[in-house]
């Protein structure tokens, strides 16, 4: 979605929810809310999809349990202090209304209000202490969530992958979404009787959960940039063309979200285009050198390099078997090759054949020429697709 | 049956019969706990987290039982709290690990340590738990109670475990106080809300329980995946260091033997865990660069030039820019660019750099390089003490008397021998 069409949407969302926040709750009370939506914000909570998810749910769960299901005020406060929310995180972060989360929280916390709003009426004494409103609140919350999801994977954080793959991977927000609520509603529920001392109350296992999912991001953060950095020392000692495995990593993984991988068989996928040609820091050794070695004898270095690492030892595998042909003379294609040894190869000859001044047209080209055995056609057609939607060749 | 094996056979035995006897006099002294079910759901998760304590830092382990056992103690009162928690920790001693593999010593050991440690622990809260219906003006007494209380349950634990570990295992070491500390503030922390959750748990009712539960199961499973992907990424580094230097059959063990000079050396200095972690990771990264070193220059037999020294090093150093780009790496890449330096001449370097860099001369003295041969551990600490300005002469000591009190020997076995291979190497040298 363009800037300007984004800076619409957000103009009349605020100018709705602030009449009919400021019609229905008058005064500081909402005033109040609306700094709060504000300044959750300001502050993040780390999420496993990386994109990060900001205190506003856990927020909205308060408010709307605090103001008996009041889906006005929630909605309301929430379309208000968007655009200062955004002015905020620009101001903190240097980023504008092309961040990550707008608008995904937002139609998350709508959907949250309305649908507590809708369902909680439905019962004719709204108890906070009540099992039946918090399952209410719960299916509220998973609705938001769903949201807030589906916004994300339709226009948010546009990359490589598709949108059936985006969503899966706002889904896996799951946890912090689950912390966000339930602490709100811990706030909320114990609010009436114990006063002041449920914010700690609720901040603990809120704090745990954010210690625990902050540590994993930093970690996963750590371990992609060994993973990268450990990739670049063939490049370093001059042994691969600069770039090389990175660009080749974000094309083999382009290709493997086409061909249908997800998950972990995506991430395996890049971590062995980071690494595949790692073996060729064997070729220091003058010895080894002097025998020519093959593209199929670095990939068996290469793997056995990355097998030293337990934890690698799939990604190890799939570099061991990238050099293997998609099918042999005179016999039907390799039903036991995995598609991202294919994905890995192609990825990698394309960028090797561009990097050495063939136009992107030419090398694709090169790899028709030996389709028949090593390079899968299904898969350059794959690569192809990507290349057009890209603008790199043309249609 | 060993003297030891007797031993720790009585001290289980003796660790059992208290814990038994804590029990059945608390449950003659105090009421049952009510009602059961009530009972049963916080033994289970009492035990389920005992059993699945994370690492919620590095090397830092917590369970969140403790905070179970407090908010179950408010729940149960006066009355029943101390038995309360007391048959929780009973039935936590018993792992399904241990029950599997037929273990009996190490259940009957924690009964009588978790037993008493929870009984301890809760006597001292219970003067904190109010007589009749829990208020919220009881709140603050209740958490300061309980953190109190919590920190005494640790401490109590503590010197439990350090007692039996040195009867049992008189070869194993017990984690520094500092750790403990760390551990004594953790778990008061948890304790006090533990306390304010069993208030909770009164004034509002059981509604608060599955919410409770969901944050703490996904923290749970946050610092599991934690634990686990930095396992993978120690992991991984440490599987690169060790193919990468194999591919220099010179250099082969290196590394790993200059951590391991390097940490013997910091434990005598008295280095902290967290700063003997870093120094030994900067040890087994600090060749690393050496990958991208032309082989002409890496396997040159013969001293380099001045000009191929340079040229080495700036080789080195871009494989250091690039590990420097990783956030973990970063002061490692610090202590082994230090330890260059050090080498080049400069004069103010960190004492990590500088045990780093003793390490380093240390075995390469005693190890055949392509242009010359090993020399004995005697000449090797000679030079070392001649380069005492160099390196510091507290390093340099530290770095000798671990070596000594290791009782191995490192290069060769006599002068005779080295010259013999002395002889060797310049032969190669010649026909190379």
């Amino acid at each position: 979605m363009p800037d300007r069409t984004r800076l619409l949407v957000a103009a009349v969302t605020c100018a709705a929810g602030v009449a009919t926040g400021a019609v229905w709750w008058p005064g500081p009370v909402f005033v109040l809310i609306a700094i709060g939506f504000v300044l959750a914000q300001v502050i993040p909570m780390p999420t496993p999809s990386r994109l990060g998810v900001s205190m506003v749910p856990a927020l909205a769960g308060a408010t709307a349990l605090v103001s008996h299901g009041s889906a006005v005020l929630v909605v309301g406060a929430g379309a208000a202090s968007l655009p200062l929310s955004l002015l905020v995180v620009h101001i903190l972060h240097g980023r504008g209304v092309g961040n990550e989360r707008f608008p995904s929280e937002p139609v998350g916390v709508a959907v949250f209000g309305a649908t507590f709003g809708l369902v909680v009426p439905a019962f004719a004494e709204y108890d906070l202490a009540g099992g039946v409103t918090l399952l209410a609140y719960a299916a509220a919350a998973c609705c938001g969530f769903v949201a807030s999801s589906l916004v994300r994977a339709t226009i948010a954080a546009r990359g490589p992958l598709p949108r059936r793959l985006r969503l899966i991977r706002a889904l896996e927000d799951w946890p912090a979404h689950a912390v966000l609520y339930a602490a709100a509603a811990l706030y909320a529920i114990t609010l009436p009787s114990m006063g002041w001392w449920s914010v700690p109350l609720a901040g603990l296992p809120y704090g745990f959960g954010y210690l625990s999912l902050h540590r994993l991001q930093v970690t996963r953060r750590t371990y992609d940039q060994t993973i990268r950095a450990l990739g670049r020392i063939p490049e370093a000692g001059g042994m691969v063309v600069a770039g090389h495995m990175e660009r080749t990593a974000e094309l083999a993984v382009a290709i493997g979200s086409e061909l249908g991988l997800g998950g972990q068989a995506l991430d395996r996928l890049e971590h062995a285009a980071l690494l595949h040609d790692v073996g060729r820091l064997v070729l220091a050794n003058p010895a080894v050198a002097a025998t020519a070695p093959s593209a199929a004898d670095v990939a068996a270095w290469s793997s056995a390099i990355i097998g030293e690492a337990a934890h690698l030892a799939p990604v190890a595998d799939l570099v061991a078997v990238m050099r293997d042909p998609y099918r042999r003379p005179g016999e039907p294609r390799d039903p036991g090759l995995a598609p991202a040894a294919q994905a890995l190869r192609i990825a990698s000859a394309y960028d090797h054949a561009v990097s050495t001044g063939k136009s992107p047209i030419e090398a694709i080209e090169s790899l028709h020429v030996r389709s028949a055995y090593d390079y899968d056609p299904d898969v350059i057609a794959v690569l192809r697709g990507v290349l057009v939607r890209r603008g790199v060749v043309a249609a | 049956m060993s003297t030891q094996q007797r031993n720790g056979t009585i001290l289980a035995a003796t660790l059992a019969v208290l814990g038994v006897a804590t029990i059945v006099l608390l449950a003659i002294f105090q009421a049952a706990p009510e009602p059961p079910w009530l009972w049963v759901s916080f033994a289970a998760a009492f035990v389920a987290l005992e059993f699945s304590s994370v690492e919620v830092s590095d090397r830092l382990f917590v369970s969140g039982s403790i905070m179970v056992g407090y908010t179950a103690a408010v729940a149960f009162g006066r009355s029943s709290a101390v038995l309360a928690v007391a048959l929780m920790a009973a039935i936590a001693a018993f792992h399904p690990d241990d029950i599997r593999q037929r273990r009996w010593r190490r259940p009957a050991v924690n009964l009588g340590q978790l037993v008493l440690s929870a009984a301890v622990g809760m006597a001292v809260f219970v003067p904190f738990l109010p007589r009749d219906v829990v208020t919220p003006a009881d709140l603050p007494l209740l958490a300061a109670g309980a953190a109190i209380s919590a920190m005494v349950y640790d401490w109590v634990n503590f010197h439990l475990v350090r007692f039996i570990v040195r009867r049992l295992y008189p070869e194993r070491t017990v984690r520094p106080w500092s750790k403990m500390l760390v551990n004594h503030v953790a778990l008061g922390v948890l304790g006090a809300f533990g306390g304010v959750f069993g208030a909770a748990y009164v004034l509002v009712g059981p509604v608060i329980l599955p919410l409770i539960f969901v944050t703490f199961l996904v923290g749970q499973m946050g610092f599991r995946s934690y634990s686990q992907l930095r396992g993978a990424h120690l992991d991984t580094i440490r599987g690169f260091v060790k193919a990468l230097e194999a591919l220099d059959p010179y250099t082969r063990g290196h590394t790993e033997r200059v951590a391991q000079f390097s940490r013997q050396t910091a434990e005598r200095l008295e280095f902290t865990p967290e700063r003997l972690q870093r120094l030994e990771w900067a040890a087994l990264i600090h060749d690393v660069g050496k990958v991208a070193v032309p082989a002409e220059l890496l396997h040159k037999p013969g001293s380099l030039t001045d000009d191929e020294y340079r040229r080495m090093v700036r080789h080195m150093l871009v494989v250091e820019d690039v590990l420097a780009g990783v956030d973990f790496l970063a002061p490692m890449v610090e202590i082994a660019a230090a330890h260059h330096s050090l080498l080049e001449g400069a004069s103010r370097v960190s004492v990590e750099g500088r045990i780093l860099a003793a390490a380093d001369a240390f075995d390469a003295m005693t190890s055949t390089r392509s242009y010359r041969a090993a020399v004995t551990q005697d000449t090797a600490f000679d030079q070392l003490r001649r380069r005492r300005d160099v390196y510091g002469a507290d390093v340099v000591e530290a770095l000798i008397a671990a070596i000594e009190a290791s009782g191995e020997q490192y290069g060769s076995p006599d002068d005779e021998s080295s010259a013999v291979v002395e002889r060797l190497v310049r032969e190669r040298a010649i026909r190379a």
